[in-house]
């Protein structure tokens, strides 16, 4: 087996890495957007989250087979995501302006809301069932098993384990 | 399997890593044949996309052969030549429909990050950090590709690999900031950069029948190219005054069309480069946008900027003022791939789309730090450093 081969290119600023590790960038950036948005007000605790789906209402209503038509408890296969939240959430559907398609909403049920988990299992949620009913699979990043823990990735690490779950949806 | 991976800032090396496999019907395997060193690269070697792990495979332009095909793909079979686009899309969102591939719903498997930096996330991308979806990369001996009916395309029986390379990123890119930026015929096209994508873009640009095209670098290598194999006219910053040639070659008007091909990590002389560069380096900017600026500032009135170079976040001293009172039209994009490969395929199956010359070193994949190396220090007249696994 060949031995690996490393490389270190002389240009680009000699004080990039220092201030790499200084600074923990892998989330930094994120962290920043984040702070900005923290100083104004918070969202409702009651609010919906949403995705539009390119799909329209009545095939949408159809393949999450909703108790009450275009509200209430999804039931069908490509609903999986939503149906494992079970009674802790509600749903429902309409029709999205021009030709998007059809938005598909989810609340926590409690009129208080569910809290950052229930939240982010919702938007986790939406994002896998739109991606269910426009593509019928769910992408997956490659995982080869080569990666390694490094002091600075681990902000970083932790954006991934939430990668669905946490944005802005 | 062997894969260049990405180590740490600044660090790469040639591992041993586990061969992909089928991991959805959509996917397919591709044996990698060609792919090539892009600049967007070297802003993840350099750290100024802090979205990396130590071990990630890199590299997003190839081509190959499929040797691997999941159940539901119908459009590729086991020993089809192919060319994949960088960007992944499902082909079936909103976005996709409209050809707007790179903005994909579905293909980015962690929307958290970028929705974070610019409120919504693109698709995701091949060997891009896992702000673009974690998807290994394709400078390795084989690549899973997802939903490859959507994104591989059969290379022509009278196209060689070497040539379709281009048509994964470089030319869909450069053509996408030609088409998006409207360029039309009797144009006087400049281009920031000359780079691969900054010369197939003045390439395109005389396909859509600019009347003038004019690419904007220092390095001389890359200017001679822009000459003899674009055809194009070419300005060295460091030796000419950008502003007067532009105004002469246009008649005091400015350009038409500027589309600008470099990108956050800008070199210029003058004090707003080291002004860009101290920011940078203290990340009180992400990006470094020299060539923007100017872009902006030498554009006429009523004129479109389109940003093709890839920026991460944020930049200062954004010349808001000219861009508003000139009435610009700035607008930007990643490559969208599907909608552009299929043409490119067709120009260079003509003949009338060449970028063979920018494949300055071609070297086995054991050799690619040091392709990098001379990729990212412009040595050796080194435009792209290929790698044939």
């Amino acid at each position: 087996m060949p031995s690996p081969r490393r490389s270190s290119p002389s240009t680009g600023g000699r004080w990039a890495p220092a201030l790499v590790g200084l600074v923990g960038v892998g989330g930094a950036a994120v962290a920043t957007a984040r702070a900005v948005r923290s100083a104004r007000p918070s969202p409702r605790p009651d609010r919906w989250h949403a995705v539009t789906v390119d799909r329209p209402l009545e095939e949408v209503a159809a393949a999450l087979s909703l108790s009450g038509g275009t509200s209430g408890r999804p039931s069908g296969t490509l609903g999986a995501p939503l149906v494992e939240l079970g009674d802790e959430v509600r749903v429902d559907l309409r029709e999205a302006t021009g030709d998007h398609g059809t938005e598909l909403r989810a609340r926590a049920a409690g009129q208080a809301g569910g809290g950052p988990a229930l939240e982010g299992r919702i938007r986790a949620a939406l994002r896998r069932t739109r991606s269910l009913l426009e593509t019928g699979e769910v992408a997956q990043p490659d995982d080869l098993g080569t990666t390694r823990r490094t002091l600075t990735s681990l902000p970083l690490e932790l954006a991934i384990r939430h990668g669905r779950e946490a944005g802005r949806l | 399997m062997r894969a260049l991976t990405w180590q740490g800032v600044n660090e790469l090396s040639v591992e041993t890593v586990p061969d992909p496999g089928i991991e959805s019907p959509t996917d397919v395997v591709v044996r990698v044949v060609r792919t090539v060193s892009c600049g967007s690269d070297l802003h993840l070697l350099g750290g100024y996309i802090p979205f990396m792990r130590a071990g990630d495979v890199i590299g997003h332009e190839f081509v190959g052969e499929v040797v691997e095909v999941g159940a539901d793909v119908r459009r590729h079979r086991v020993g089809d030549r192919v060319v994949v686009s960088s960007f992944i899309a499902c082909g079936r969102c909103w976005h996709c429909r409209h050809e707007e591939f790179s903005l994909c719903d579905n293909t980015n498997t962690n929307p958290d990050i970028t929705e974070a930096l610019w409120g919504f996330a693109p698709g995701g991308c091949f060997g891009y950090s896992h702000a673009m979806g974690g998807n290994a990369g394709s400078h390795a001996e084989y690549v899973r590709v997802p939903m490859a009916d959507v994104g591989a395309f059969r290379i022509p029986d009278g196209v060689s690999y070497e040539r379709a390379l281009f048509a994964s990123d470089t030319c869909s890119t450069a053509w996408t900031g030609v088409d998006l930026g409207g360029v039309r015929p009797g144009d006087t096209v400049a281009v920031w950069g000359a780079g691969g994508v900054g010369q197939m873009a003045a390439r395109i640009a005389q396909l859509q029948g600019a009347e003038r095209v004019l690419v904007i670098d220092r390095v001389p290598e890359r200017l001679e190219q822009v000459r003899t194999q674009v055809g194009a006219e070419a300005i060295d910053y460091s030796t000419q005054h950008v502003g007067s040639e532009l105004l002469e070659a246009t008649g005091g008007r400015g350009p038409d069309v500027c589309i600008e091909a470099v990108g956050m990590e800008a070199h210029a002389p003058g004090p707003d480069y080291l002004y860009d560069q101290v920011k940078q380096q203290l990340r009180l900017q992400t990006d470094r946008p020299t060539a923007l600026r100017e872009a902006i500032y030498q554009c006429r009135k009523g004129g479109t900027v389109f940003v093709l170079g890839v920026f991460a976040a944020l930049a200062d001293k954004f010349p808001v003022g000219a861009m508003m009172n000139k009435g610009l039209t700035v607008r930007g994009a990643q490559m969208h791939g599907p909608r552009y490969i299929p043409r490119v395929l067709e120009h260079m199956e003509r003949g009338d789309l060449v970028p063979d010359h920018l494949a300055t070193h071609v070297m086995p994949l054991e050799d690619a730090p040091e392709g990098y190396r001379l990729f990212k220090d412009k040595q050796d007249g080194c435009v792209r450093a290929v790698f044939t696994p």
